[in-house]
């Protein structure tokens, strides 16, 4: 009997083409703009890649001494490796092939560049950011060394000038440290950018890694929904009274409707983890016993969540509502959309969603099991205490009267 | 043999009770029509009868298993069909009465031979691999029952199973019904339309107020019961207040044991109208109501019902 309807529950579901593509393709999608869309965020690691020289464009107005130098850097083979650079002479031009996706980074000397620095006045030169977050941060990091090239080289006339040498004779005054400081200070701002951790103390994930945990966790979160409704259809449409009618034992119905909606979220993650590791190239980690585990323990907190509330409500409008009050919420304030460290931190442990993801997200990055399970068992405590809920609440869903 | 024993049943809501120490034997074999208006605890009683309430008092036996002590055993012999359809819409008419046969443990061979038996039955073995969604009110009635049938059943409950569907689906279902019958099934049919269980019932039951008030073959209850002829008199549009009054001053008459106005037909209930046209007309001409046609009908279940429970049917 209980296998009968698990098989019902499974065919009836999966032959609405509107389940299908709600339940496999739409968090499909999901993963895919969220991560790709957030992936330049600064929030997440960027993916290792092999080196592949981009276009950035040169407006260099600076006829100075510095500007020699400066021509003859860009020569360097490790400076060829990352960047191509093709010298224009007008600025706007170098933004509009940056906004139209032909040049990578922009970069404009001013013609008081050498000058100021000779003259210990503050110097700055203007970065214009493409639109790949990689290649800003590259060609940042090249720029910048060229910076400290310049830097070193003044400190070198400023010590020199100290001790009478020839550097002091080049004429490069004292006051140029100041290009030094601040070009190190912004260099040190830059470099901050690049190392702010968006998970502080917590794994480092790519974007799409990210996203992929944060949405199989909401979907696997979504299953207990389905169960709910599908125990009110029945009860709506009467079959519910047809099947009660029948030899069918009440918990008989109860495991068949879960076993059916359980194999339903089994699928539906072994398609998204599949599919995003063929697709995004998302890494899942090694372990893949442990990944089972903390899905079958969302699924079972999920359907537990489904049968307490089909036991007090009866609406599928206030059914849904709530589910999506509490699946949101819950995914929100653990970080599932955006990472915000602060609220994660404090108000996420109170949550499902902050257990599974942080379990999901470590099993990734091959954390280690005592690492692991230091999430793994509360995600199992939460499970735990709302099958009791349910099992206490099952009266109540199979009560015919 | 009986096939249905209901022995001093009580169903109580909140202290109330729904079902009042309710006797009633369906022997095997018998369609068995029970009757009465909204509220009389006929549903209820199907629901104990099924399993899917439970019994307040007393105790209900099916082929000689208890409902109380042996629910399932007395599930597998019935096949219950619902006053409302009971089907999934986006499943075909074929996966519909295979899913509800294997509820009933039936597998291969068996299962095979019931569903196409079930189908030829109510006319629908055409239509076998169409959703219900295409399907028309009656269709859908007729699956309603095939869903309840393909186990074969001993026993067979039908709870109002032609609400709201054409005459053409109607005459199909009640003659499954016979065709059920005569292949062995016991059958227990509820309807609001009295025609319907006069064509096809063995045996009536009258139930009102939770209890049984008449139960025998129609043929018994007119003999026994059913003397009674019933008057209708056609009137002209008459003031409320005459009306009432006349209504009024007709029940105060000794021979009359019913009077109701239905639109602009007064209904009278009384053992023998040859006696009592004088007088009726008299007290109506009394209250200026203008008659326009008069009618007797000879005692049927309806004027039966109508005597027993002082309600129309479809009250």
């Amino acid at each position: 009997m209980m296998w009968n309807i698990a098989v019902n529950e499974l065919r009836r579901q999966l032959q609405m083409i509107s389940i299908l593509v709600v339940t496999f393709i739409v968090p499909l999608l999901l993963i895919f703009l969220l991560g790709s869309s957030l992936s330049g965020s600064g929030k997440f690691k960027v993916e290792s890649r092999d080196p592949e020289p981009f276009k950035a464009g040169i407006v260099q107005q600076d006829q100075g001494v510095l500007a020699q130098a400066f021509a003859q850097f860009l020569t360097a083979d490790d400076v060829r490796q990352w960047i191509e650079p093709i010298a224009y002479a007008d600025r706007e031009e170098v933004i509009r092939l940056i906004r139209d996706g032909k040049l990578g980074f922009g970069l404009v000397i001013p013609s008081t560049f050498s000058d100021d620095v000779l003259n210990g006045r503050q110097a700055s030169w203007e970065m214009i950011m493409g639109n790949d977050y990689a290649n800003n941060l590259a060609a940042k990091s090249v720029f910048g060394a060229y910076l400290d090239i310049v830097n070193t080289q003044q400190a070198l006339a400023l010590t020199a000038e100290h001790t009478g040498s020839s550097a002091a004779k080049n004429g490069i005054p004292p006051a140029a440290g100041t290009l030094m400081q601040g070009s190190a200070g912004e260099q040190q701002n830059e470099a901050a950018i690049v190392e702010v951790n968006p998970m502080q103390d917590q794994p480092n994930p790519t974007a799409m890694q990210y996203y992929s945990v944060s949405i199989l966790v909401m979907y696997m979160l979504y299953t207990g929904m389905s169960l709910a409704i599908s125990i009110l259809a029945d009860r709506q449409n009467y079959t519910f009274h047809r099947i009660m009618a029948a030899p069918v034992r009440p918990y008989s119905y109860m495991s068949g409707k879960l076993i059916g909606q359980s194999l339903i979220a089994v699928c539906q993650a072994i398609f998204m983890i599949a599919l995003s590791h063929w697709l995004f190239g998302v890494d899942w980690g090694r372990d893949i016993g442990a990944l089972v585990i903390v899905c079958l323990l969302l699924i079972v907190s999920s359907m537990a969540l489904g049968s307490v509330i089909i036991a007090y409500v009866r609406e599928e409008k206030s059914i849904k509502g709530l589910f999506q009050f509490l699946v949101i919420t819950m995914t929100a304030i653990s970080g599932g959309f955006f990472p915000i460290s602060e609220v994660q931190a404090t108000v996420g442990p109170f949550t499902l969603s902050h257990w599974a993801m942080q379990s999901m997200l470590r099993i990734m990055m091959n954390g280690g099991w005592s690492d692991t399970l230091h999430y793994v068992l509360p995600l199992a405590g939460i499970a735990g205490v709302l099958f009791l809920l349910a099992v206490w609440s099952f009266r109540k869903v199979v009560n015919y009267a | 043999m009986n096939m249905v024993q209901i022995r001093n049943v009580v169903k109580k809501y909140n202290g109330k009770a729904v079902v009042d120490h309710l006797n009633l034997a369906i022997e095997e074999g018998e369609i068995f029509g029970l009757l009465g208006p909204n509220g009389a605890g006929k549903s209820t009683t199907i629901h104990m009868l099924t399993g899917l309430l439970p019994i307040s008092g007393g105790d209900i036996s099916v082929d000689g298993i208890s409902v109380k002590h042996n629910p399932l055993e007395v599930k597998r012999r019935i096949g219950l069909v619902p006053q409302d359809l009971a089907i999934y819409e986006q499943m075909s008419a074929r996966d519909n009465i295979v899913f509800f046969a294997k509820l009933y443990g039936l597998r291969g061979k068996a299962l095979e031979a019931g569903v196409d038996e079930a189908l030829e039955l109510v006319g629908l073995s055409d239509r076998r691999k169409d959703k219900p969604a295409s399907f028309s009110g009656g269709m859908k009635r007729r699956l309603n029952i095939a869903c309840a049938i393909a186990h074969r059943p001993r026993l067979i409950i039908m709870d109002e199973p032609t609400v709201g569907i054409d005459p053409h689906s109607r005459n199909h279902i009640l003659e499954s019904v016979k065709q059920l019958n005569e292949a062995g099934s016991t059958i227990i049919y509820t309807s609001h339309y009295m025609e319907e269980v006069e064509a096809i019932s063995t045996k009536v039951g009258i139930m009102n107020q939770g209890r049984l008030i008449a139960c025998g073959t129609q043929h018994q209850l007119k003999e026994d019961i059913g003397q009674d002829d019933k008057l209708t008199v056609t009137i002209s549009l008459s003031p409320d207040s005459e009306v009432d009054a006349a209504i009024g001053e007709l029940l105060e008459h000794p021979r009359i044991k019913q009077a109701s106005l239905q639109e602009n037909a007064l209904q009278i209930l009384l053992p023998s109208a040859d006696g009592s046209l004088q007088d009726i007309l008299f007290i109506l001409s009394k209250h200026r109501i203008l008659v326009q046609s008069f009618e007797r009908e000879e005692p049927n279940l309806e004027t039966l019902f109508m005597s027993l429970t002082g309600r129309q049917l479809r009250d």
